[in-house]
């Protein structure tokens, strides 16, 4: 029983610093590595947001999309979550290549990338794809 | 005195063709300009062609209809509400009449839509990269050199292929496409001015034409084919195939045509304008 206790004792602290730096390797792998995406744009140029991530470097964020739903060409734009700037709009993007999208949110800040279709596509569509909000 | 002074000056004014279209083309102009240099001041484009797309992807697309039916469909609209048109049937004859009327409306809503793409072609390739020359940013695409651009542009929008010969003949075939669509829409209104008895309704046929049309092809997922991706400037899609573009707009005005010369043909026995 005393041999279980000392040994729980010297492995916890270790255990729980493990799953400190993990946790955290896992945070800055899902902002400055690819996010998937399979998301439905709303028509009439109507945004969809993409989920928040913190900013952890101070590049563009990028955007690459698999698929797009009837050929259509997208607009993706980067908001600062803490004031709700917007910042330079890419416009265009078709598939297969990665795009770079302008972010000015501060390291440390949450950030999320915006898609829209064009403003005269009368339905929804949907993508596929990833990105990095860097 | 004074206040039916000048409502018979505006009046008057109005009444004239050529005053009408100059206040609708002005409308139009500085609506589109605003909604042009609105969007390129936060946007990144890969060329000044882009630019240009982004001018005629604005309220163009959805007051095209609207306008053009003002234009080509009041003054006849006016002639048979009056009964105008059959009084002067004694002077006239109507196949004469209703030619020079249709003619004249083709001439103008023509003439209006190439007058606004030069005035789009200024403010995209002269004033824009003057203006705002950070919205011309090829290396956001992650593309190098002028010729990797230039098959991107043609890749979404077919007619930036004519950029190939020089800016100029880009400006002229982009002029050519949109006053081929004024034209044929120009038809439609006087086929509608002609078989639909209230003015409003009419007037509102062109509209009607073009948004069913483009809600059917965007739902059966052919966006190529609906006038209001490709009708003021074929732009927008990946891989943009210009033969689906054509197709309705050219049976569109085979139709329009035909029953306008029918309907031109058969005026000398049409109880509306006896």
């Amino acid at each position: 029983m005393f041999r279980i206790n000392k040994l729980t004792r010297a492995i916890a602290p270790l255990l729980i610093a493990s799953a400190v730096v993990g946790a955290g390797s896992v945070g800055a792998f899902a902002i400055t590595t690819s996010t998937t995406f399979n998301s439905i744009v709303p028509r009439f140029q109507q945004s969809h947001y993409w989920v928040y991530q913190n900013r952890t470097t101070q590049i563009a964020s990028q955007v690459n999309f698999s698929t797009i739903g009837a050929s259509y060409l997208m607009n993706v734009k980067s908001q600062n979550g803490a004031n709700d700037t917007q910042y330079t709009e890419t416009k265009g993007i078709g598939t297969g290549s990665n795009v770079n999208i302008a972010n000015g949110t501060p390291v440390g800040t949450a950030t999320r990338l915006i898609v829209t279709n064009n403003t005269w596509a009368l339905v929804d569509v949907v993508v596929t794809g990833s990105f990095k909000t860097n | 005195m004074l206040k039916s002074l000048s409502n018979t000056f505006v009046s008057k004014l109005l009444a004239k063709s050529s005053f009408r279209d100059l206040v609708i083309f002005f409308l139009l102009a500085v609506i589109g300009l605003w909604a042009g240099f609105s969007a390129t001041e936060d946007s990144a484009y890969r060329s000044p062609a882009q630019v240009f797309i982004q001018f005629l992807n604005g309220p163009d697309r959805l007051t095209f209809p609207i306008a053009v039916a003002l234009i080509a469909g009041t003054a006849l609209t006016w002639e048979l509400s009056d009964r105008f048109f059959i009084s002067t049937r004694s002077r006239e004859d109507a196949r004469k009449r209703l030619t020079k009327i249709l003619l004249s409306a083709l001439v103008r809503v023509f003439a209006v839509y190439v007058g606004l793409i030069v005035v789009y072609s200024i403010a995209a390739f002269i004033f824009v990269p003057l203006v705002h020359p950070d919205a011309i940013s090829p290396e956001t695409y992650g593309l190098t050199g002028k010729s990797i651009v230039y098959l991107e542009d043609v890749d979404g929008a077919p007619l930036t292929n004519f950029l190939f010969h020089n800016i100029v003949v880009f400006i002229v075939v982009s002029a050519l496409w949109i006053g081929f669509h004024a034209i044929t829409f120009a038809l439609v209104t006087f086929v509608a001015t002609m078989t639909i008895h209230k003015p409003v309704v009419a007037l509102a046929g062109p509209m009607i034409v073009y948004v069913v049309e483009s809600a059917i092809f965007q739902i059966a997922g052919l966006p190529a084919s609906s006038f209001l991706i490709s009708a003021i400037h074929p732009a927008g899609l990946q891989h943009y195939d210009l033969k689906s573009s054509v197709a309705p707009i050219l049976a569109l005005f085979i139709v329009a045509f035909a029953a306008s010369s029918i309907l031109i043909i058969r005026s000398r026995t049409n109880t509306r304008l006896s």
